[in-house]
């Protein structure tokens, strides 16, 4: 049986407000019915009309439905019966779903057995479309590379110090064009370049960093033939270049323990959510990041089930590349909560990120897990140290929960590693995992 | 990183305006990357931007550690069980100061140390709620005390920054200091107050002299005897004021003696009260903060003003001991005399001002249910708890019916929480109360209040009402309410030794 705590709960909230609503609701007395048979949760809950609204959750995903007319999802009544169930679970009786939950159940289950089918039935393409459609595509990203080019060359020419006064439209242009050229990845880049302008004191610094890789990803797409087939798979990624989620299953599993150790969701102005779920296998030392997206009107889409410190069974499928880090979820289950978390010295871990750096020059922000760090803070920033070395965090990290845990002794910490800097996600310490704010991983996509 | 630097001189500037002539030479191994010169200078100065970027986080080394600093001495506390830590966790999300600080005084008491992932959320909250701060030292241990020690804010707030808060902060901190310091050292937080008290300002005084509540004892009457020569008139009534709440010294009998030669009693059978209005205001009767004029608008004669300030001082029950009388024969008395409406009006606010406890048990035990709610609250505080709940149960036991919840709510605040054998008293009548809680939405808010008053011990009998009524609205939220507290108090007990 899939538990949940009251802090997993929050997390599922659809908004801050949901989360407010649900809270008054999750009392024994606002429930006439509550009911479990270890798999779902089922209740009746007084609304304001003169029948109980009938809310069903499977524990397991979790998935919901409420016969409320809320467009909220999960609406406040399914919030509550989990909060309720993570607070006074011996209150619900144990029973086996009524008709009206054992129907929702049977729908999933047949749903699901339809997508699979559906999956398996999948005609192999047409070898020679695809191939056309390729040549197309290439051809297209080929233009928009060059344009961007240009548009490197002009920013270069008139001078950084002109950014600050350059109007919205200077970006977004530029950003469309690339997404009409089937380049997203360009364009994402290209919006995330407006977004280093005029913040913080060394903007120009980074600015220019960010424009030398732009360049040299350009540069690297129109001699691709010449790069080893694994860079070149990294960068027609970095481009834009979708894999099919069909093609990354296909590829060989890798089995392990998975401790999920961060998550984050976002949303862009166009209302997109993008799910960003870090994983870290415990036999072999992987690091994965699950990226999920939805468009705001289907946001109960994302998986809800990856909330820290979750440690899940079963296998992930990596998108190919120079250095391997998203992946896909195969057949995950449920396995305890995180109990332990090995990590490696400072010089490790950084040595390991320069040597995937060295391979890839377009790697990001890379998670990193250090052990034995004692935390103290000095010039308005902490810093971990392991005895030998010490790194700063990012000065935009400012939780001083990583501190308090701490209390100066060593304990070890996840977080996000740009190669100067780390923004810590997490820390385990006196046993438990506790999850520190987001941040760090705009340069991520 | 010099050509770092020399690079985006350039780019800043930009290639155009600098010229070709200015991009900077990389060192080698970079600069046999960038042979290539037929490239035009914006593609070779982004060209050796991507190099150099490359380069710089490819070498960059973790620093040497430095010595860290010392980390935070071994508790001596135990840790909070789970269920209490996941509690605390689920307040501090939730915007309930009330339920956490309850929380905290529970733990406070035990003791037991909070989780440490906790401190900063709830150091941030006693910044504005400075009573989570006494609660806070105890659960927050030896850990509390170092974060603090690296955050100027945090340090302030536990006085621990090396900054002196009696000296650095507002009015505010500076009087939450004082009554902290009087609940520890009543003697030294008085020496303090005294040292520089002439050089504060008349607000500061007034405010800072009020903290003097906070362990008021004999000790004080030197200090406070000496404040009767202040500047300020507000000062000097609060002075005089204490000392009187004090017992015998020099102010109470010069009260005693003053208001003898004004009031006394005539007549055998039918006493009559005899009054002597003073024939002119002693200028010395400002150095008890008395007044010359009585306020705008007052519809009372000067003399009568005089009168009225003295017997206020003195206070009923000081009263009815010079006249050798008792407090209903006072009240009669008063009554039937040419200034009753002044004189009783004197003798109430004497009575709330000089916390005079015979006063407020004879008043309170003959109120009727419409005066109790004000009487209770401007009076009850002059009573031991144990009578003051007396009072109230005797009150609820008889006149609940007709209570509204406001005026409930009101006489609960008086009394700070119930005991188990009242909370049955009220929740044997709160079923009307919840009817009419439905009538008056605005009552809502009390309604729910309500639940931070009770005793936990009624938790089967307060459910049962609340599914009985869980249509109404507030019920639930009450019922929510209460249900927390109960699991405050269940988690606490199980983490009791």
């Amino acid at each position: 049986m899939t538990t949940w705590t009251t802090e997993q709960v929050i997390q599922l909230a659809p908004d801050a407000a949901s989360a407010k609503a649900a809270k008054p609701l999750a009392s024994a007395a606002k429930w006439q019915l509550r009911e479990t048979d270890g798999n779902a949760l089922w209740g009746l809950c007084k609304g304001s009309g003169s029948k109980p609204y009938q809310t069903r959750v499977d524990l397991a995903e979790p998935a919901f439905k409420c016969s409320c007319p809320s467009r909220k999802f999960p609406c406040k009544h399914s919030l509550a019966l989990m909060l309720l169930h993570a607070s006074d679970a011996v209150g619900f009786g144990q029973n086996t779903p009524p008709p009206w939950v054992q129907e929702w159940l049977d729908s999933r289950a047949e749903r699901a057995s339809r997508q699979a089918a559906r999956a398996e039935k999948t005609t192999a393409p047409d070898p020679e479309a695809q191939a056309k459609r390729a040549t197309r595509r290439e051809s297209r990203v080929e233009q928009g590379v060059t344009e961007l080019q240009r548009w490197l060359g002009d920013v270069i020419r008139e001078g950084l110090a002109e950014l600050p006064a350059k109007p919205y439209g200077f970006w977004s242009t530029t950003a469309a064009r690339m997404v009409d050229a089937q380049a997203p990845g360009l364009a994402g880049r290209v919006n995330r370049l407006a977004g280093l302008v005029g913040r913080g004191e060394d903007w120009s610094g980074c600015c220019l960093a960010a424009l030398g890789e732009l360049h040299l990803l350009t540069r690297a797409w129109s001699g691709l033939a010449a790069l080893p087939d694994d860079l070149q798979t990294g960068i027609r990624g970095l481009v834009g270049e979708t894999r099919s989620r069909e093609s990354v299953l296909a590829g060989e599993p890798v089995v392990d323990c998975w401790a999920v150790l961060a998550t984050s969701l976002s949303e862009n102005q166009e209302g997109m959510f993008t799910q960003r779920i870090w994983l870290r296998g415990m036999a072999t030392g992987y690091a994965a990041l699950l990226l999920n997206f939805a468009h705001r009107s289907q946001r109960a889409s994302l998986p809800m089930a990856y909330a820290p410190p979750r440690m899940l069974a079963g296998s992930l499928y990596f998108y190919p590349g120079i250095t391997p880090l998203r992946a896909l979820g195969g057949e995950l289950e449920f396995a305890g909560d995180l109990a332990e978390l090995p990590g490696q010295s400072i010089l490790d871990a950084t040595t390991a990120y320069r040597e995937l750096r060295r391979e890839n020059p377009f790697l990001g922000s890379w998670p990193l897990v250090l052990a034995a760090v004692a935390v103290s803070v000095r010039d308005r920033r902490f810093w971990l140290s392991d005895g030998a070395h010490q790194v700063p965090t990012d000065p935009r990290f400012q939780d001083w929960r990583l501190l308090a845990v701490s209390g100066g002794e060593p304990v070890t910490v996840f977080g996000l590693w740009n190669g100067e800097s780390l923004f810590p996600r997490g820390v385990f310490g006196a046993g438990r995992y506790t999850v520190l704010a987001e941040g760090g991983d705009a340069d991520l996509g | 990183m010099q050509t770092w630097d020399e690079l985006l001189r350039v780019a800043m500037l930009g290639s155009d305006r600098a010229g070709e002539a200015a991009l900077p030479t990389l060192p080698e191994p970079l600069a046999a990357l960038l042979a290539d010169n037929t490239e035009p200078p914006e593609a070779r100065l982004l060209h050796a931007a991507a190099l150099l970027n490359h380069y710089r986080r490819l070498g960059t080394l973790p620093a040497p550690a430095t010595n860290a600093p010392a980390a935070a001495s071994a508790e001596t506390l135990p840790a909070c069980t789970d269920e209490v830590a996941a509690l605390l966790r689920g307040l501090l999300g939730d915007e309930e100061p009330r339920l956490l600080m309850e929380l905290l005084g529970g733990m406070a008491a035990l003791p037991c140390l909070a989780p440490p992932e906790t401190l900063p959320d709830l150091l941030d909250l006693a910044l504005t709620r400075g009573q989570l701060l006494a609660p806070l030292r105890v659960v927050g241990g030896e850990r509390l005390r170092w974060l603090a020690a690296q955050h100027r804010q945090w340090s302030d707030l536990l006085g621990e920054s090396g900054d002196d808060p009696w000296l650095s902060g507002n009015t505010a901190s500076r009087a939450a200091f004082l009554r902290d310091q009087r609940r520890r050292d009543p003697e030294a937080a008085q020496a303090r107050l005294a040292a520089g008290f002439a050089q504060e300002s008349a607000r500061d005084r007034q405010a800072l002299l009020e903290c003097l509540e906070v362990g008021l004892g004999v000790a004080d009457t030197a200090f406070l005897e000496a404040c009767l020569e202040d500047r300020s008139q507000a000062v000097r009534q609060q002075a005089v004021r204490f000392l009187l709440r004090l017992g015998e010294n020099p102010t109470t009998t010069l009260v005693r003696e003053t208001v003898a030669g004004m009031v006394g009693t005539e007549g055998m059978l039918r006493k009559k009260l005899r009054v002597n209005l003073p024939e002119a205001f002693d200028k010395d009767w400002t150095r008890l903060g008395l007044r010359e004029k009585p306020p705008a608008g007052e519809r009372i004669g000067q003399r009568t003003f005089w009168l009225a300030q003295w017997l206020g001082l003195l206070g009923p029950s000081r009263l009815a001991a010079l006249l050798n009388v008792d407090l209903d024969t006072l009240s009669g008395l008063i009554k039937r005399s040419d200034f009753a409406r002044e004189l009783k009006q004197a003798m109430a606010e004497g009575a709330e001002a000089l916390q005079d406890a015979d006063y407020a048990r004879w008043r309170l035990s003959g109120a009727g249910p419409k005066e109790f709610p004000h009487l209770f609250a401007s009076l009850g505080g002059s009573l031991p708890t144990a009578q003051r709940e007396a009072l109230l149960a005797d009150f609820l036991r008889q006149h609940m019916d007709r209570l509204e919840v406001e005026s409930l709510r009101a006489l609960l605040v008086s009394v700070g929480s119930l005991s188990a054998a009242t909370t049955q008293v009220l929740v044997a009548g709160l079923e009307s109360l919840l009817q009419k809680s439905t009538r008056h939405p605005w009552s809502r808010r009390g309604l729910v209040e309500l639940a931070d008053y009770l005793s936990v011990t009624e938790a089967q009998a307060l459910k049962a009402l609340c599914q009985a009524h869980g249509d109404l609205d507030g019920v639930n939220e009450f019922w929510r309410r209460y249900e927390w507290r109960c699991r405050i108090h269940q988690a606490l007990r199980g983490s009791a030794p």
